[in-house]
């Protein structure tokens, strides 16, 4: 997602029509984009499609949501475009190669530009390399008054103190060496060039340096001012698609501002995927075939060859038929057509989403829920039949939250890149989540019986991951009587019900014929010690003399560090799939 | 009517009618043990209970050291005996009763400060404030009623008991609350009866195993009930409403023949992500962050991708055999081992893909996900997505349609929805579903899509399926026509109870 601020009046002048909010709003959803706040003319819009970088403009947005029939018609590669002689070239020096080896550019020519169009000019710039082009490290670009430039542009490396220029802000000569000590923007985008001993450079036929990319721009000709009717822009970066793409988007951008795009030649001493010699606006020469049947069974309609065709030439694609077959050539401002499934969307968009009318489903299958589903839906309600209550807790926590827990935090899975301490470990067991509830309910009315049933993570260096997610069953009492015998009874009738085919021993009837004492498990704990529990008060739950659990009366100790006010008796179930799930 | 309360009346209303009261006039001072039965009798209008507070005073430690004289009292006995003194001079005190006890005769003009910070007293000085907290101080030794003392004395109570600090104090407050019973009107005449009638006899409240086996409670009165007394509260076992939430959901789609699926929170991102089509650097990444493993950082072996991993690198590098050109980039069968935190639920929907191929199936999974935006009031630190898929030879984008329409109904029982067109890097067509909240408008419940064929082809399915994500939490909020849904997920436990859905 990237959020883009743009000038409702500049949107409505290439639209060349006024909008009201509501269809702006309506308009904005076929572009993948969400009105988030309005400011007088300033709309802040949220773009969904991080693979659509021609949308994060006004330009592109108004392209796509303008509906014009003959949208391909105005697209800056045409056929007759590309016959053109090619005057202005752009000459790459070796040294450039293993630094930042590919450029791109273009002359736009005939251009008033009012501030409006500067402004979102600017915007656009730095959207595109600091989004797209990952904070210019992938992509920057540069803009110039092309009225000053003389071709051809050299693109070259040189060493940092070799040359001297003004940039941007400054009023004297520094070297390049200096701009990364000295100039903001040096200081900010430095990390891109650290390790090379030679940064780029770009300058042109009399010497006249345009610009020190990715970094800064020189302050003569690289200082672009409202009435500037000739631009030059260039695009550096490090995958020469990126580039191509990227210079393709400004060049429709300015297209469609009225400027007539100049071809510019860019030819290199090493080969690149493309060839040594690449021009602007590029043809990346795409296509895609399509059925029409590809359209019917993806979207379930029936559908006239004209209707896609004239949909398909809204969003500017060029189609041809033959033989029930199109073939589709997307815009040269789009390279996130893979597959015909991308022109199937375009499709649909443009049909509308809420003109489909929804199918049933009628595809049989017998549902079910996973095999440890009703165990634990099981041991809910034995749980609540006994009186608790049921919590439901977060799972990410932080170390410090996990005072009295019953598993070893050096076992606990830790976060390489937390966003704050307070979430940066997987908890490991439940019994910190309960003791958390308890610190901050002291206010509530006693007795507290609650329970929760969720999920953990253990680490486990015998499997592939590392780790392991397992479900435990934790329980918590407290009140001012609250005694390790009383949490026992409900571990013990729990461990009953749990296992209806088990044969229970040892049961004595009292005088009466009743039993009063345990009916399950009440014989299988074995005494155990551990710092969160008071000594000689906490045991291992013993399930077929596997160890599945701990119960115990809390340490006071952990009490005052939670600042718990009342006794505690805890138990813990571990990895109750284990346990239950035959 | 008398003869109703008289019959409904409950022994301990009884007792304190009888032997409390004394007479129909007077007023009558009860202890707290009373004040149930007392609560009672006023529902019924028969008396008035007015509460009062007695509140005594006592002195802190603090209060019991300045019985040898407060700070201020020591500067002006020493100003006294000296006519002046430099500040600097004051050693009997500590700097910060030193300040303050200067501050206090300054605001009360009872000194002067004089240039070489040299204290005399003011001409026209009123000690009276000075003595009559000293005063204070010696009565409050032995404790006084704070009603008792006069004006001037309470407000230097108030003073230093609210006003400074805990350890600053110089008085402490205790309150009691005595309450003053007056019988109504009513009551007087009740009252009256209640002295004469002899009710120790014939009258059961509680009936008794003893009564029932010996019989005797055939020849006895049962006394009646009152109905307007609210009964105790209790505390009960209670599911949380958002597990039963879950559970419903859970429910209806069983119902409607999908499989449950369950995973590991801990997953590599060949499954989370590189399954999804999402390329290992590119922006189509950034659609969210992921949180990474600090140790093990990697998974130790790809064994069990092993039969797709091959597939779904060339779909990343060049498209396979899909028809797509791929991202067209070389991939690192390294980075795929890297070990995150499920980051969104459609991880689970690529796992059933890869073990159920073929059609027809229905899963869906409810998946704690894991994404590192800073916590606020609308992202929790982890929360829980709906995913599910459908594999079908017939599914298309107007059966997806349908089935989100059918789960906005079903499940959050919506009345309206809409849908819109939206981005996920492993569907196309993908779209936004929305309903219409009571009160908040359009919420967006989730996204869904027809899975990209770089996505299905290589985990070896061959017919189309759809995908879908939806928040539980926004389902909620539709579902249990819930504004707020931090209520829901409150730590404390009285307020839990209070959530009523």
């Amino acid at each position: 997602m990237a959020g883009i601020t743009i000038s409702k009046k500049d949107l409505e002048s290439l639209l060349k029509k006024a909008l009201s909010i509501a269809e702006l709003e309506t308009l904005l959803h076929s572009v993948k984009g969400e009105l988030k706040e309005t400011n007088g003319d300033e709309l802040k819009i949220d773009l969904d499609d991080t693979n659509r970088p021609d949308l994060l403009c006004t330009e592109g947005i108004a392209r796509e949501i303008k509906n014009e029939k003959t949208r391909r018609n105005a697209d800056v590669d045409t056929e007759e475009h590309r016959n053109l002689k090619i005057n202005h070239q752009i000459l790459v020096d070796e040294g450039i190669k293993d630094i930042r080896p590919y450029i791109g550019g273009f002359i736009a020519k005939g251009l008033s530009l009012t501030e409006g169009g500067l402004a979102q000019l600017i915007q656009t710039q730095e959207k595109l390399a600091d989004n797209y082009g990952r904070n210019r490290k992938n992509i920057s670009i540069g803009i110039y008054n092309a009225e000053e430039i003389t071709f051809p542009v050299s693109y070259k490396a040189v060493a940092p103190e070799e040359r001297k220029f003004v940039p941007l802000e400054f009023d004297r000569e520094i070297t390049l060496k200096e701009i990364l000590e000295l100039h903001p923007k040096g200081k900010e985008y430095a990390y891109i060039l650290k390790g090379f001993s030679k940064y780029p450079l770009l300058e042109d036929s009399k010497g006249n340096v345009l610009s020190f990319p990715p970094i800064i721009n020189s302050n003569s000709v690289g200082r672009v001012e409202t009435g500037n009717s000739n631009l030059f822009c260039d695009i550096t970066g490090t995958n020469l698609e990126q580039v191509l793409l990227v210079s393709n988007i400004l060049a429709q951008n300015l297209k469609d501002r009225g400027a007539e795009i100049i071809l510019v030649e860019v030819k290199y001493p090493y080969d690149t995927k493309l060839g040594k010699n690449v021009v602007l606006p590029y043809d990346f020469k795409e296509e895609i075939k399509i059925n029409k049947t590809d359209f019917e069974k993806l979207l379930g309609l029936k559908l006239e060859t004209a209707k896609i065709i004239e949909e398909l030439d809204k969003s500017g694609y060029r189609t041809t038929l033959s033989n029930e077959q199109f073939t589709i050539k997307p815009p040269s401002y789009r390279r996130d057509i893979m597959h015909s499934v991308d022109v199937i969307e375009d499709f649909a968009i443009r049909y509308g989403y809420n003109n489909f009318e929804p199918e049933e489903l009628n595809e049989f299958t017998v549902g079910k829920t996973t095999l440890i589903e009703p165990i634990i839906q099981k041991l809910r309600k034995l749980m609540i039949g006994a009186g608790f209550e049921e919590i439901v807790s977060n799972i990410l926590t932080s170390k410090n939250q996990m005072l009295g827990n019953v598993e070893p935090l050096e076992s606990i899975i830790e976060i390489e890149n937390p966003v704050s301490d307070t979430y940066s470990v997987l908890r490991n067991s439940i019994v910190p989540s309960l003791l958390s509830v308890e610190s901050i309910s002291s206010k509530s009315v006693y007795p507290h019986k609650i329970f929760e049933i969720g999920e953990v993570v253990v680490s486990d260096s015998t499997v592939n991951y590392g780790s392991r997610t397992i479900v435990n069953l934790t329980a918590l009492i407290s009140y001012p009587e609250a005694s390790f015998s009383d949490l026992h009874s409900v571990l013990d009738i729990l461990l009953y019900y749990s296992f209806p085919d088990s044969k229970q021993s040892g049961n004595k009837k009292d005088v009466d014929g009743i039993i009063t004492k345990g009916l399950g498990y009440s014989n299988n704990l074995q005494r155990t010690e551990h710092p969160s529990f008071i000594k000689g008060r906490a045991a291992n739950i013993l399930v077929n003399n596997k160890s599945m659990g701990i119960i115990g009366e809390v340490h006071p100790q952990v009490l005052e560090d939670w600042k718990i006010r009342n006794p505690v008796v805890v138990f813990e179930l571990k990895d109750i799939e284990k346990i239950f799930v035959k | 009517m008398i003869e109703n309360i008289l019959n409904e009346l409950h022994p301990l209303e009884i007792k304190l009618l009888k032997e409390n009261i004394t007479s129909a006039d007077k007023e009558t001072c009860i202890s707290s043990e009373n004040q149930g039965p007392a609560n009672w009798l006023q529902l019924k209008q028969l008396i008035e209970i007015t509460p009062q507070v007695k509140t005594t005073v006592h002195l802190t430690e603090l209060g019991k050291k300045y019985l040898a004289g407060t700070p201020e009292k020591k500067v002006i006995d020493c100003i006294k005996e000296r006519h002046s003194i430099k500040i600097t001079d004051i050693d009997f005190l500590d700097a910060e009763e030193k300040k303050d006890a200067i501050k206090f005769l300054k605001s009360y003009d009872i000194i002067e400060i004089q240039a070489g910070g040299i204290l005399v007293l003011n001409e026209s000085t009123n000690l009276e404030k000075i003595e009559a907290l000293q005063n204070l101080i010696k009565d409050a030794d032995k404790s006084i009623l704070f009603d008792e003392v006069d004006e001037l004395k309470k407000s230097l109570v108030n003073e230093r008991y609210k006003e400074r600090g805990k350890t600053r104090n110089i008085f402490d407050l205790t309150k009691e609350t005595t309450y003053l019973i007056k019988l109504t009107e009513e009551g007087k005449k009740v009252w009256e009866v209640v002295q004469k009638k002899d009710f120790s006899t014939d009258e059961i409240t509680q009936l008794t195993p003893e009564m029932l086996k010996d019989g005797s409670w055939r020849t006895k009165h049962f006394r009646e009930f009152s109905f307007d007394i609210k009964p105790r509260r209790i505390l009960i076992g209670r599911p949380h409403p958002y597990a039963e939430f879950i559970n419903e959901v859970r429910a209806k789609l069983v119902s409607m023949g999908f499989c449950e699926t369950r995973g590991g929170i801990v997953e590599t991102e060949f499954w989370n992500l590189d399954a999804l089509y999402m390329p290992q650097s590119h922006p189509a990444r950034d659609v969210h962050g992921v949180y990474f493993l600090k140790s093990p950082a990697y998974a130790k072996t790809i064994k069990e991708e092993e039969k797709f991993i091959n597939n779904v690198s060339k779909v990343h590098k060049n498209g396979g055999e899909t028809g797509s050109k791929g991202w067209g980039y070389e991939f690192d069968s390294q980075q795929t081992k890297r070990l995150i935190l499920r980051s969104q639920g459609t991880v689970m929907s690529a796992r059933a893909l890869a073990e159920h191929p073929d059609p027809p199936g229905k899963y869906f999974t409810i998946a704690r996900c894991f994404r590192p935006d800073a916590v606020d009031s609308t992202h929790a630190p982890d929360f829980l997505q709906l995913d599910g898929i459908v594999v079908s030879e017939s599914i298309n984008f107007r059966g997806l349609l349908g089935l989100l329409k059918l789960f906005a109904s079903e499940l959050a029982c919506a009345k309206e929805v809409k849908f819109t067109p939206s981005y996920f890097p492993f569907t196309e067509p993908s779209a936004s579903l929305y309903a219409k909240h009571p009160t908040l408008g359009w919420v967006e419940l989730g996204g869904a899509g027809i899975f990209r064929p770089e996505v299905t082809a290589p985990l070896g399915v061959k017919v189309p399926v759809i995908a879908w994500g939806l928040g539980l939490d926004r389902m909620a909020m539709m579902a249990l026509k819930i504004n707020d849904i931090r209520d829901f997920f409150s730590r404390d436990l009285e307020t839990m109870r209070y959530v009523n859905t």
